[in-house]
């Protein structure tokens, strides 16, 4: 899958929007905070498969520098799949109108619902942590695609600087 | 390697992790400790008693929480505060492990 910096980032920038919400149950009302966690299962698969290069390449290499920033990324990045595969799983099990609408009827103990706090409060973590590994990319990337073109934006071009304008050449033959 | 293979891989593997959890939830005692502990904790606040949570929907009634602003731009707010937190304490520690990399470089060369 082709992917550039620019769409890494919008992708990112969408996924955390939508964690936050999914976070918040109560600003978004139970029907929104099951189907938006549906689509962000989704987002993180499109997520994973533009780093599937790096996934690919840290798996066959893990063991050659082990204590190595982007191993202790790889640990925390397989956890937080872990934790968001679970809580995401607990969830639809617990699901009033997912499995509703799609007419399934299911008969599951209160250690679901546990089980989906106790892994939204560690994704809640994880991601954290997962944010500060990527800290410096996050810095450099909303600066270069964001903050510099939002500048440049509102800049006004100073008194006697040179401004290149289009001129036409007329041809004589 | 073609982008639906490697989607397919992707859900096997949370299938897998899926499956596990349900295996460690449904055939062990792993959690019924914390069930038997929130069940004495919302024993006053849930009136349905030991059913599995979902009673409104197998009475057929729909129930939806309500939306809230009050309740749920705080509930925003900490989750935001939580991950501002983490995400400072481990910058904090990479900064401090930085720090120690650096003190250790000009004593190696010295040597």
């Amino acid at each position: 899958m082709s992917t550039s910096t620019r769409n890494n980032l919008i992708l990112d920038i969408t996924i955390f929007a939508a964690f936050l919400a999914i976070a918040s149950p109560k600003l978004t009302g139970n029907t929104i905070h099951e189907w938006l966690s549906l689509a962000l299962a989704a987002a993180i698969v499109v997520h994973l498969l533009f780093h599937w290069k790096w996934i690919i390449a840290l798996s066959k290499n893990f063991f050659q520098k082990l204590f190595h920033l982007s191993r202790l990324n790889y640990i925390v990045n397989i956890l937080l799949f872990i934790m968001m595969t679970a809580s995401m799983f607990s969830g639809l099990l617990i699901s009033k109108s997912i499995l509703e609408t799609l007419g399934i009827h299911l008969d599951v103990g209160q250690n679901w619902k546990m089980l989906h706090n106790l892994t939204s409060d560690l994704s809640v973590i994880l991601l954290g942590v997962h944010f500060a590994l990527h800290f410096k990319w996050l810095l450099s990337t909303l600066k270069r695609y964001l903050i510099t073109p939002a500048i440049q934006l509102f800049q006004r071009p100073r008194a006697g600087a040179l401004v290149v304008e289009p001129i036409r050449i007329k041809k004589e033959y | 390697m073609n982008t639906i293979l490697k989607v397919l891989i992707i859900l096997f593997v949370g299938v897998l992790v899926a499956g596990s959890f349900y295996l460690a939830v449904e055939n062990t005692n792993l959690f019924s400790n914390i069930e038997g502990n929130s069940m004495q904790e919302g024993k006053g606040q849930r009136s349905e008693g030991a059913s599995s949570g979902r009673g409104e929907r197998n009475g057929g009634e729909h129930h939806d929480e309500g939306i809230s602003l009050s309740e749920g731009l705080p509930q925003m707010g900490r989750s935001l505060a939580k991950i501002s937190g983490i995400t400072l304490i481990v910058l904090a520690i990479q900064f401090v492990f930085s720090r120690l990399k650096k003190l250790k470089a000009p004593k190696a060369l010295a040597v």
